[in-house]
């Protein structure tokens, strides 16, 4: 009897800590993270990268939808490719990138939450800061969870770990967190689109 | 075997040195803004100084952007290389100021 009761608290504990939510560290050592902005202008599109994003995720395979977490972006790491045009973004008039140098989403929580094999749709609400204005945004994403495949990424097989891929395509109005409202809309368009692909690997600690 | 034609080539009487430079000048700066302009792709945006390339993460399938230095002139300095070459050459053709006994 006790050695059945022993066997069912094992299985409990290892069913639990299988169960338990992952956190994954959005800071790419492959410097392949990216958030991509696109907003039409005169003469052609302003598109471009923001390369610095950091933050962590935590997700459970086995509950997607309980899924929390925090992804930052350096405002300083936005860039197009002209020189002059990037200081212009970074400025006083539009990002301000020294009095906000974080754009921050914050995951409130996951709706229409559906998974087909190791990829989960769903609609991920929370709060968007930019230029210091914060604001409830829902953006619809893709969480693909790859098992094991963090060491083969690094190279590393014997590495263990997880990877959890987030994908996501949303539009907010620039003039809606103080860039340039209602100004300059002949030239820039009012609308950004922004694009993200993001991996994050195992947190440490 | 004429007398003219063995003569040394003279400019037109009246036309000084830094007329004929200038004259010169100006169409080769506009034709060599062209010229660097069309051989980096007739790019009619904005002058860059860097361009992206995408590559694919195999692993995670994410398509990123690697940016990489080069210099693309856009349709802004074409228009200036080209204004100020048409200016030099126009220049040259101000006539003289007379000056008054």
């Amino acid at each position: 009897m006790k050695k059945l009761a022993l066997l069912f608290t094992t299985a409990l504990t290892g069913l639990s800590l299988s169960a338990a939510p992952t956190a994954f560290d959005f800071k790419d050592p492959k410097g392949v993270n990216a958030i991509q902005f696109h907003l039409d202008s005169l003469l052609e599109p302003i598109a471009g990268t923001a390369g610095g994003v950091s933050g962590a995720v935590s997700f459970d395979p086995a509950n997607p939808a309980a899924t929390t977490g925090r992804i930052v972006v350096a405002a300083n790491s936005l860039k197009v490719s002209n020189t002059m045009m990037t200081e212009h973004l970074h400025g006083d008039n539009w990002l301000n990138v020294a009095q906000h140098p974080e754009i921050v989403f914050e995951l409130g929580a996951l709706t229409d939450v559906k998974t087909e094999g190791n990829t989960t749709s769903a609609t991920a609400t929370g709060k968007f800061t930019l230029k210091g204005v914060t604001k409830e945004i829902s953006v619809p994403v893709r969480l693909t969870h790859l098992a094991g495949a963090f060491g083969k990424r690094i190279n590393k097989p014997e590495v263990p770990g997880d990877l959890l891929v987030l994908r996501g395509e949303f539009t907010i109005q620039r003039g809606d967190y103080g860039i340039q409202p209602g100004r300059n809309e002949d030239k820039v368009n009012p609308e950004v689109r922004l694009t993200l692909a993001i991996v994050g690997g195992p947190a440490q600690g | 075997m004429s007398a003219s034609d063995s003569a040394p080539a003279t400019h037109p009487p009246g036309i000084p040195a830094w007329r004929i430079f200038l004259r010169l000048l100006g169409p080769f700066i506009a034709l060599a803004t062209f010229a660097r302009w069309a051989a980096s792709g007739y790019n009619r945006g904005w002058t860059k100084n860097r361009i992206e390339t995408v590559k694919l993460d195999e692993i995670t399938g994410i398509e990123y952007i690697e940016w990489q230095d080069a210099f693309i002139p856009g349709i802004e300095l074409l228009s200036l290389g080209v204004a100020a070459g048409l200016l030099l050459f126009a220049v040259t053709f101000v006539p003289r100021r007379k000056i008054q006994p």
